[in-house]
């Protein structure tokens, strides 16, 4: 029983560690797309985006499939419809854009600074 | 017979800790009682004592502040390390740039300890007890009335991999190189053994110490192998769409200086090694396909960057932190966002935007110096009205010496809070190659003598 407990235990460590980036999200890359597919629509860097909201206001924002992100977005700029409701943003992007706006919401204390992507 | 035991095993770990060679993984099974078991208490005496936790650019520069200034208080540096060894101006020594000699880049404790009055001793930090003003250390405990944190980083290798037998072996194989001394002795020596082919570097990811180091050593490696016909090149990975830092003094150089040595990958990043094969697996930005693409490399020599985190020293403090492990502090000052009595500073801070340099940590230092020498006097002291400043130079190419820099300002308000603005050069100059090498000499010939 005990033995069971421990694999158990070790399992859950084990997959804590190897989390696939692509469910979690990656805010590294989240950062290019914002940077490639984001920036110039909107017309402001990754540093003015991410610090408009708290981390659990983008966090509700990315509830229900990212709809209310989704809407956010398009009300800045609707030319970004079509890729925000493609399959590619849903498979590849949404999770990555969600953990990079997170990470450096205004209440994270994470900076970013001389190291980061401010000079982008 | 059981004592005798004991105080071996601690003789062990004492002399380990003061060669400063406390491996990086796994530990010791002794604890910490067993270490501080017949330690001496250091007492304090009638006056004021500041301990300050790490001899590098910001804690010297705390210990010269209080040494210098007209209050009388009795300054002990810890620090583990027997000899100051400088990440600034080692990737010089590396390219081989003329006069940027290993000497040149050690200096021993003595002599500032000696010219401005404040001791160094070498120890390790064991823990901090908080409650009864005591760092504990492997000396002993040691009373003081403030303290000052300034120590520095450490690596995280999960953000590369997770599986920590890898991380063991990439970091024995592969050594980053920011931290002294050893790991810089076997970067210089990976690079006198290179023969050609892929040589593969990262820049880390997320926040980190010096961001243009990096690049300099790109481009010090660079003129390396251009100086002296190796058919290499470098694969300079970076998860960034641009670098860190001095980004268009950097993109210039490599490609006007290094179009042949190197190749700059953008929006990339190291997901696995094979120790095996010595091959690189990483992802990369594909601009046509708007996606990552997964790549493979095989390497004839590597230099593997993981994440850098706060000093563990920070963990041990139990002080107020961010997500990230950084010490908060109570702004716009340098105390602890959760001790009165505590200070930090250095690139363990996390609380202000400030880049993770030497000059900075010693720019802080010397504020932080002042400011507890008011508060001893009773004196108020406005941080906003002292605030530091930045100016770091990295060197792009090595014959002729060139080199390009970054001036970084600071400004402060109640609603803003801190703010740094950067100005950077856009090509690099043999004036700025020279002014490189007048900085290292100006801060290591006032720091260290």
């Amino acid at each position: 029983m005990k033995i069971i407990l421990i694999l158990i235990i070790s399992m859950f460590l084990y997959a804590d560690e190897n989390v696939d980036s692509q469910k979690v999200g990656d805010y590294e890359k989240g950062r290019t797309f914002y940077f490639h597919l984001f920036r110039e629509s909107l017309g402001y860097d990754g540093v003015v985006f991410t610090a408009r909201h708290k981390e659990l206001e983008w966090a509700k924002m990315f509830e229900d499939d990212a709809r209310e992100f989704k809407e956010y977005l398009v009300n800045e700029n609707s030319d970004l419809k079509e890729l925000l409701y493609s399959e590619k943003f849903d498979k590849s992007i949404k999770n990555h854009m969600e953990a990079f706006v997170r990470h450096y919401a205004n209440d994270t204390g994470n900076i970013p600074i001389c190291g980061s992507f401010e000079f982008e | 017979m059981k004592k005798d035991s004991s105080i071996t095993r601690r003789d062990i770990i004492k002399a380990t800790a003061l060669l400063g060679v406390t491996a990086t993984f796994g530990g010791c099974s002794l604890s910490k009682e067993d270490i501080k078991r017949d330690a001496p208490f250091i007492k304090k005496g009638k006056k004021k004592r500041v301990v300050i936790c790490g001899g590098g650019f910001g804690g010297l520069s705390v210990a010269k502040s209080l040494a210098t200034s007209d209050v009388d208080v009795e300054i002990i540096v810890i620090e583990k390390r027997v000899e100051f060894f400088s990440c600034p101006y080692s990737n010089a020594w590396l390219g081989e740039v003329e006069g940027a000699t290993y000497q040149k880049l050690v200096y021993d404790y003595f002599t500032p300890s000696l010219k401005y009055g404040y001791e160094v001793k070498n120890a390790e930090v064991l823990g901090i007890d908080k409650k009864n003003r005591r760092v504990e250390s492997t000396i002993g405990d040691i009373e003081y009335d403030y303290l000052v944190l300034s120590p520095g980083i450490d690596y995280n290798y999960n953000t590369l991999f997770s599986d920590k037998e890898k991380q063991e072996e990439c970091y024995k194989r592969f050594p980053p190189a920011f931290k002294a001394n050893g790991e810089h002795i076997f970067l210089k020596k990976s690079l006198e053994n290179f023969k050609g082919g892929t040589f593969v570097m990262n820049v880390p990811s997320g926040t980190y110490r010096c961001p243009p180091a990096p690049y300099e050593r790109a481009c010090m490696i660079a003129s390396y192998l251009k100086n002296n016909n190796i058919d290499g090149k470098i694969l300079l990975l970076d998860s960034r769409t641009s670098p860190a830092a001095k980004p268009h003094g950097f993109l210039r150089s490599f490609k006007e200086l290094y179009s042949d040595y190197i190749d700059y990958v953008p929006s990339s990043k190291i997901y696995d090694i094979d120790l095996n094969k010595n091959s690189v697996k990483y992802e990369m930005f594909d601009k046509k396909a708007l996606d990552f693409v997964k790549k493979e490399i095989d390497f004839g020599a590597a230099n593997i960057n993981p994440s850098h985190v706060a000093s563990k020293l920070i963990e041990i403090a139990d002080i107020k932190i961010d997500g990230n492990g950084w010490a908060l502090l109570k702004e716009p000052g340098y105390i602890s966002a959760s001790d009165d009595r505590i200070y930090v500073l250095g690139d363990a801070q996390g609380e202000y935007p400030f880049p993770k340099s030497g000059q900075m940590a010693s720019s802080c230092g010397y504020i932080v110096g002042k400011s507890i020498s008011s508060r001893i006097q009773d004196i108020k002291f406005d941080y906003a009205k002292n605030l530091p400043g930045n100016v770091c130079y990295s060197l792009v190419n090595t014959n002729p010496k060139e080199g390009i820099v970054v001036h970084h300002s600071v400004t402060y308000n109640t609603k803003d809070g801190m703010k740094v603005e950067a100005i950077d050069t856009k090509k690099g100059d043999q004036i700025t190659g020279e002014a490189t090498t007048l900085w290292f000499e100006g801060i290591m010939g006032d720091l260290l003598g």
